[in-house]
């Protein structure tokens, strides 16, 4: 599988490390005026999104620049459809 | 200024990457050699300051390197990361050169003197490309892959950064490796375990 990493471009996917699911959003901390869920706090740190089909993924280029990544690619045919830095998929992600 | 002599230090591969030659059907398709005491830096753009940092590259270097590519000749700097350089150096002073980036980058960045941290391996001749293809999947051809790119890689799953430096028809490219102290001995036997089906001639530091 290739990853063609944004800085690097095409690269062996033994040269990624994967973390995973790339959808849990942190939510409100405890004690936030607009208070905290236990349910939603479950779901960020235990339960992850493993679908067959596309997904969202995080990636890290550590054997070569050390970028996270977000890959979109399909888990059942491997084939890759879009990859960005995370820096900049996640961007705006606090403000909203 | 005072007079500053180079610094002298011993490499992770003093006593190893011993002055040698073995040679395949009467020739070597490989040079191995070590620069003495290079000067490594790694510095990377505080958080909103990169396009600051590069406008000061810019300043004193000329221009700032494309991602992926070096600029400069005494003094390289390499574009190895976002946001993120390499800058080498040959026959500096101890800590010379980290503290000339730091005056030229002030806020904008952290320059840290990872010459110790670091080894530098030469590596040249007619089967270098050869037998790098043997241990990475960068695209080495010399339409992608011209004098002056660097990239990081994994080189026989040891992480380093590779820099082609000059590219002679006749003698053959010449590119720098720079790899972890900790990981030099085991980058250095993969390299003579693969320069041995070509011939190769390890030849001493000079000094």
């Amino acid at each position: 599988m290739l990853i063609h990493c944004p800085f690097c471009g095409a690269r062996p996917s033994e040269e990624f490390a994967v973390l995973g699911d790339a959808g849990p959003k942190r939510p409100e901390a405890p004690g936030d005026d607009t208070g905290s869920d236990p349910e939603a706090w479950y779901d960020y740190v235990y339960l992850r999104d493993n679908p067959r089909g596309v997904h969202r993924e995080f990636w890290q280029h550590v054997g070569g620049c050390r970028a996270w990544l977000v890959v979109e690619r399909d888990t059942a045919t491997h084939e890759v459809r879009s990859v960005e830095l995370a820096r900049k998929a996640t961007a705006g992600r606090e403000a909203s | 200024m005072p007079e500053l002599s180079a610094a002298r230090r011993l490499g992770p591969l003093a006593g190893i990457a011993l002055p040698t030659r073995v040679e395949l059907d009467g020739g070597i398709g490989i040079r191995l050699s070590l620069p003495p005491a290079p000067s490594i830096v790694t510095a990377e753009a505080r958080r909103g300051a990169a396009v600051e940092m590069a406008q000061r590259i810019a300043e004193r270097f000329g221009r700032m390197p494309q991602p992926g590519r070096s600029i400069g000749e005494a003094t390289l700097v390499l574009h190895s990361a976002p946001e993120t350089l390499l800058i080498l150096g040959e026959g500096r002073a101890e800590g010379e050169l980290v503290a000339e980036l730091r005056a030229l980058l002030g806020e904008t960045a952290s320059p840290v003197d990872n010459s110790h941290g670091r080894a530098l391996i030469r590596l040249g001749g007619a089967k270098a490309r050869e037998l790098l293809s043997f241990g990475t999947a960068v695209d080495l051809a010399v339409e992608s892959f011209p004098p002056g790119a660097c990239a990081s890689t994994l080189l026989g799953h040891i992480a380093v950064t590779l820099l082609l430096r000059s590219d002679d028809p006749e003698a053959g490219p010449v590119f720098d490796l720079v790899v972890a102290r900790g990981f030099a001995e085991s980058l250095w036997d993969w390299l003579i375990g693969r320069a041995r089906r070509f011939g190769y001639e390890v030849t001493a530091p000079a000094g």
